[in-house]
């Protein structure tokens, strides 16, 4: 990778989103402009801001590297991503909007009547906010250091500076237009380098072939392992060693293993001659098998019950972008109920869109780059490929352009996640000092994740993606489509049920990340909770509501009038 | 927007009546109207006293909640059965390209799919809404 144009590329990405930032700056000086651009976003602006958001780092890179690593069954995390959408539109957009509130917790607490339910609201947002934007700096560090040269650390740092000052310079409004064009820079910069990568590829080797046998490297291929690997091998593998195979010291020797598992020292250097088969890493007790980080929870475990997980995974996939907080606080923008829906559908065909590319970089790195299923950094499929396909000046400028789009990844998400987070710190958390005080809450709410990534650089927290989807689906899921669509329930009843689903499901994960190592279904279940955490949260919510019937808020008849007739006010004030 | 004629501004307001009133009046949003006053008027009343018609709301909601439920048994007749077919799929070493359907169906045909349930979704929800305007113009 060059690292100059790497470099230039990714400041090119940090300055454009400070520049449209800043812009917004111009126009944003109320305190609804902060928060919801004042209501005035064009569908089309919207979903282009939506979509923009939604596409983090696990998209523009993890999925690809999925491909590379596991196939196509993997494929059904973007189709997840984009059918969650289909499910938002049809149960929670309109309504949603047409509620009036500003977050979350606000149409928990417009529903309900209730401020308890609204702090539990609160507390949700945050965690799964903070949750799901420690990955991101992490995953930001990961990229910049292998696109700059810049030390780990730093790129998460960077990340979480940027971010702070875009969201705190404009709020909602300058963010709008900064996603919106964080979208069309990670559509360009899949889609440009797209159509050099398969006219450099040709059809040769075919896709049937690179995706259903297994990867062989193509040419002399030289593969340092930074971190200390097993590998299993199905045939006997030669090789040229220098560092430690087995406990045994190699110095550029001839190195021959037998079919088995074998260990691989750190820093060892291996030198693969043409045709050789990538040797396969070996998961070991864990449930990672280092295939990709990015979706490992969602991954882990699919040799146990693959068709279990997989339905586990459309369940998390499916109702969890409906509880996303930073999703949905985006409906807000939307001028009426109505534009919120074409929006929607617009986010469809965008996201869609967008998840045509990820595949076939998928399927390229399974055939160019197969060094990263040996070391494990699949995630680094979609940034190598230019440089190795169609290589000199014009490669380096394409991977500089996809090292943009990565970094725009990054930006976008965790400016959404921020945002979000920061709201609701600002309104629930600190005492209400109008703006200035929205810019401390937005430097809290990036301050918590990046410390964490910083401190906690060596755990796995990528786990944290999933954590977020499945909390999630099990504890907002439950509360939007009830509170929108059911008279009955109360107060009571959807703290408990907020309670025991995303608590369960938070559990769950937990255990399977900190937890002993447990086999066959016990580790199936905890490692794919929603199946059973979404109708668990449902269930308590609509239960404790039935036990608690005398306390269903009184302005509910109104409230579901507010939420389901078409371009009214949005706030009774009677 | 079908006919939107000028858009006209009006406050959006919080919740009702609840204590959380720190940012009181705040947004404005636009309305879209179709022209006609009384029918404006007609939907103010109805909001200024919400439980007035809550027969119309009920039955604007059931059919909504109808629409939705399809919408998404759309969604899982179509989605749902693909992970049992794609087991089914003839072993690769056996007879290839069961990947490449896997990629057409998944990576392809899914997206189309994914919108024009949507689509179909809003231009039926918002016919709901026309229809449910009738009503609410009887009071």
């Amino acid at each position: 990778m060059n690292q100059t144009y790497g470099t230039a590329a990714v400041l090119a990405a940090v300055l454009a989103t400070l520049v449209i930032g800043s812009a917004g700056l111009r126009i944003s000086r109320t305190t609804s402009d902060f928060y919801v651009a004042s209501r005035t976003v064009p569908p089309y602006l919207n979903a282009m801001a939506v979509s923009g958001e939604y596409l983090s780092a696990a998209s523009f890179l993890g999925i690809a590297g999925l491909v590379a690593a596991q196939g196509v069954d993997m494929l059904w995390f973007p189709v997840g991503y984009t059918a969650g959408y289909l499910v938002l539109l049809a149960f929670v957009a309109a309504p949603l909007r047409r509620s009036g509130a500003y977050t979350l917790p606000d149409f928990a607490e417009s529903r309900l009547e209730s401020t308890a339910a609204r702090r539990v609201a609160s507390v949700l947002v945050v965690g799964i906010g903070w949750l799901y934007l420690l990955p991101q700096l992490q995953g930001a560090g990961l990229t910049l250091g292998l696109v700059t040269g810049a030390p780990r650390r730093l790129g998460g740092v960077l990340v979480a500076v940027v971010v702070a000052l875009a969201v705190a310079a404009g709020g909602m409004r300058s963010i709008t237009f900064v996603q919106a064009f964080q979208y069309c820079l990670k559509l360009t910069a899949l889609l440009v380098p797209a159509v050099f990568l398969v006219v450099a590829w040709h059809g040769d080797p075919g896709p049937g072939a690179a995706l259903e046998e297994p990867p062989a490297f193509r040419r002399h291929t030289q593969v340092t392992v930074d971190s200390t690997v097993r590998i299993r091998l199905h045939e006997p593998l030669r090789a040229v060693a220098a560092g430690a195979v087995d406990g045994k010291r190699y110095d550029n020797a001839a190195l021959l293993l037998d079919p088995g598992v074998h260990e691989v020292r750190a820093g060892t250097r291996l030198r693969f001659p043409p045709g050789a088969a990538v040797p396969e890493r070996d998961g070991g007790s864990g449930p990672r098998t280092g295939a990709s980080s990015w979706a490992t929870p969602l991954s882990g475990g699919r040799d146990d019950h693959p068709l279990y997980t997989t339905y586990g995974l459309i369940f998390a996939t499916f109702l969890g972008t409906m509880g996303l907080p930073h999703v949905l606080v985006r409906f807000y923008t939307n001028p009426d109920g109505r534009a919120a829906r074409r929006t929607t559908v617009v986010v469809l065909a965008l996201v869609g869109g967008f998840y045509l590319l990820p595949p076939l970089y998928g399927v390229l790195g399974r055939i160019y780059a197969p060094d990263l299923l040996l070391t494990g950094n699949t995630d680094a499929a979609v940034l190598v490929l230019c440089e190795r396909l169609v290589g000199g000046v014009a490669g380096d400028l394409l991977g500089a352009l996809i090292a943009a789009g990565a970094c725009a990844a990054f930006l976008s998400t965790a400016s959404g996640l921020t945002l979000s987070v920061a709201g609701v710190l600002s309104q629930d958390v600190l005492p209400s000092l109008g703006v200035r005080h929205f810019r401390l809450a937005t430097l809290l709410a990036i301050a918590v994740p990046a410390t964490a990534s910083v401190a906690v650089s060596g755990l796995p927290v990528a786990d944290a993606v999933g954590l977020a989807f499945a909390v999630a689906a099990s504890s907002f899921c439950p509360l939007l489509v009830l509170g929108i669509w059911w008279r009955g329930l109360t107060a009571p009843g959807a703290i408990a049920g907020l309670l025991t689903g995303g608590g369960s499901a938070l559990t769950a994960v937990g255990l399977t990340i900190a937890g002993p190592p447990a086999d066959g279904w016990t580790h199936t279940l905890l490692a794919w909770p929603a199946v059973w955490s979404v109708p668990l949260g449902f269930l308590t919510m609509v239960l404790v509501s039935v036990a608690t019937r005398d306390r269903v808020p009184a302005g509910t008849e109104a409230a579901m009038a507010r939420l389901h007739l078409p371009e009214r006010p949005a706030g009774a004030t009677s | 927007m079908g006919a939107p004629g000028t858009p006209r501004r009006e406050v959006v307001t919080g919740a009702t009546g609840t204590s959380r009133q720190g940012h009181g009046p705040s947004g404005t949003a636009r309305t879209p109207r179709r022209g006609h006053g009384p029918r404006g008027t007609a939907r103010i009343r109805a909001h200024e006293d919400p439980a007035a018609d809550p027969a119309a709301v009920r039955s604007l909601m059931s059919r909504q909640l109808r629409l939705a439920a399809m919408t998404s048994g759309l969604l899982v007749a179509l989605i749902g059965p693909l992970p049992l077919a794609f087991r089914a799929l003839p072993d690769a070493a056996t007879r290839p390209g069961g990947a490449l359907v896997v990629w057409a169906v998944l990576g392809v045909a899914a997206y189309p799919a994914l919108l024009l349930i949507g689509r179909w979704y809003v231009v039926h929800a918002e016919r709901n809404e026309r229809d449910a305007g009738d009503p609410t113009g009887r009071a």
